[in-house]
């Protein structure tokens, strides 16, 4: 084969026999599908055999940045580029099985398009709907977007679910594995939970940067993948078959300081007995000042390898839990810690110095981080531990965001270890996840 | 064994390390000219086609009958699949190998375009019809035509008409 030339010999062939004319529907449909639509939809010109193949194009991706143009004005883009997906849609014949719309870049005020898009969809077997729209389309999700019901993966983003909104007639999305909804708005009623229960294939739930209001509450035993990154005013999970949970709980932007949600960490990571990779930034510990509950927790965390939390090492509750997982996860390769320090309650002094160090706690530990590193005793106790622990710790990264002074990072750098080839590293911006 | 691609070099099945393991499986399949090619199952299994016979228990202790892929066209697609299957996570080597084996003469082009349809390779398909369709994009309808050789059986007066109808496209 000949590696060296990169300009393919396509493009210099003059044919001789038309092979594409006669290639079965099913893959000039794809070739088409590969085209930005523009282009696919001028094959109309080609000849006869053309002259309608683009009307019946399964997967269709309308991005508004093409039809920007030099000289044009925005405005006038936008009518265009409206104008053009109408016209298509109305036209189209027979199934859209991917439909994607990329409008990042390009402001489209007036709403209706969405309404009239997604109606049209609901009419079409859609099974891939990706909207890719901007702040300023912020939408409403039309009704009709509860009628597309052979629907299997799902991306929207900047809309609102008005959760008591959910049509009464809405019978789920059965084939739905995929639900990514990204700063969306989750407003009032508590039928969140109703709509992923009516979606018995959800595999993978992703809502990233979302404001809600609502009760969340979801129950799913076949959901593997779940992130929940935002500002939640009530979460109940019962997923015990995930195999990674991200969740990151963000403050109101009103009120940086603290994050009020009703969440129960430690037992819903109880439930997680299969669970192979956590990320958790959010308070670990309810305010209210109750015992740890070490509920009915599995025996141990068989599959777990990464984790990623906010603790207070200082703080002797979210001590314990820490210490307890450890303990209790045995393949444990990965974990990274972004550390906060508050005035603790019930100090925890010596507690990471006391544990015992004959139990090897850190087995498989292959790297850990510390973020916000402010060489308090405690997080110095936990340093110290994991390095005279961990038999194949590879790397320990410190963030220290610039605090500590030179001595100190040298006593950093001197601390023993059980393992030969690990090695500290001191950043001072910020650090990669481990 | 091997087999022989287009421009005669060889290529030995599933990677080097497939002739020494006797674990992997290998399976025989003919080409439509009665050429008989040895390919380890992990490979035939990219083809679908080929997986759901294996998992259907359809293939018999001779092979694989594969009566619409002529031998050349074959053989690629088989090196096309042990070479994904060989090393899959070393993107940057799987791509110049992608661009140099689409780097083709169109009537191999598209007949390993039917092949892959056939026998279903996904993967394959998918970089074949993203080339055809590179080939295609910023081209007038004039050299869209010249490439393929398509002939244009529309006057120029229904061309025109075609256009006017379609006026939003071309705005």
């Amino acid at each position: 084969m000949d590696h060296r030339s990169s300009s393919t010999k396509l493009c210099k062939y003059v044919a001789h026999e038309d092979f594409i004319s006669n290639l079965p529907d099913g893959l000039k449909d794809k070739i088409l599908c590969c085209l930005p639509i523009k282009e696919a939809v001028a094959t109309c010109l080609l000849s006869r055999n053309w002259r309608y193949t683009w009307t019946s194009m399964t997967e269709l991706m309308f991005r508004a940045d093409d039809f920007t143009s030099e000289n044009g004005n925005a405005n006038d883009d936008k009518s265009r580029f409206l104008k053009f997906t109408d016209m298509f849609l109305s036209l189209h014949d027979g199934p859209i099985l991917k439909f994607g719309l990329n409008t990042k870049d390009v402001q489209i005020y007036t709403g209706g398009h969405i309404y009239r898009w997604m109606l049209i969809l609901s009419r079409k077997r859609i099974k891939e709907l990706q909207l890719r729209t901007t702040m300023r389309d912020c939408y409403k999700i039309p009704s009709s977007f509860f009628s597309c019901h052979e629907l299997e993966s799902v991306y929207l983003r900047f809309c609102r679910l008005t959760t008591s909104q959910l049509p009464l007639l809405s019978k789920g999305f059965k084939q739905l594995h995929t639900l990514h909804l990204e700063c969306c708005y989750i407003l009032g009623g508590n039928n969140f939970g109703d709509l992923v229960a009516s979606c018995p294939n959800l595999n993978k739930l992703i809502l990233n940067r979302i404001y809600s209001l609502a009760d969340i509450n979801i129950h799913s035993t076949k959901l593997k993948m779940l992130t929940l990154d935002g500002h939640f005013k009530h979460l109940n999970l019962h997923t015990p078959c995930l195999t990674s949970a991200v969740i990151k709980l963000r403050p109101l932007p009103s009120d940086a300081s603290k994050i009020r949600c009703n969440f129960n960490f430690s037992q819903f990571i109880a439930s997680l007995s299969d669970v192979e990779s956590i990320s958790y930034l959010g308070p670990i510990l309810e305010r209210a000042e109750h015992e740890l509950l070490v509920l009915k927790l599995p025996k141990s965390f068989n599959r777990l390898k990464r984790i990623s939390l906010d603790l207070d090492l200082g703080n002797l509750k979210e001590a314990n839990l820490a210490l307890y997982l450890f303990q209790h996860a045995p393949y444990l390769q990965f974990i990274n810690l972004q550390l906060t320090s508050n005035e603790p309650i019930v100090p925890a002094v010596h507690f990471w110095e006391s544990i015992d160090r004959h139990v090897c706690l850190f087995q498989n530990v292959r790297a850990v981080g510390m973020i916000n590193f402010t060489g308090s005793g405690a997080e110095l106790g936990f340093l110290k531990l994991i390095l005279e622990d961990a038999p194949v710790l590879k790397r320990a990264f410190i963030n220290d965001n610039g605090k500590l002074g030179k001595d100190d990072l040298k006593n950093l750098l001197k601390l023993r270890r059980a393992s030969k080839d690990a090695e500290i590293v001191i950043f001072s911006g910020s650090v990669p996840p481990v | 064994m091997a087999a022989t691609t287009a421009d005669g070099s060889k290529v030995v099945g599933g990677g080097e390390k497939s002739n020494v393991d006797e674990e992997s499986k290998m399976i025989t399949l003919f080409s439509s000219d009665g050429e008989r090619f040895e390919v380890t199952q992990e490979a035939a299994a990219m083809s679908q086609t080929i997986h759901h016979m294996m998992e259907d228990g359809c293939v018999d202790d001779e092979g694989v009958h594969l009566p619409n892929v002529g031998s050349s066209i074959l053989a690629m697609v088989i090196e096309y699949c042990n070479r994904h299957v060989a090393s899959p996570d070393e993107k940057e080597d799987i791509r110049s190998f992608d661009a140099g084996f689409v780097n083709v003469e169109h009537h191999t082009l598209f007949d390993i375009i039917r092949a892959a349809n056939y026998l279903d390779v996904k993967e394959l398909m998918d970089l074949c019809c993203q080339t055809v369709a590179d080939s295609i994009k910023s081209k007038s309808v004039e050299e869209i035509r010249e490439l393929f050789g398509i002939v244009n059986d529309f006057t120029p007066e229904e061309e025109a008409e075609i256009r006017k109808e379609n006026q939003w496209a071309f705005e």
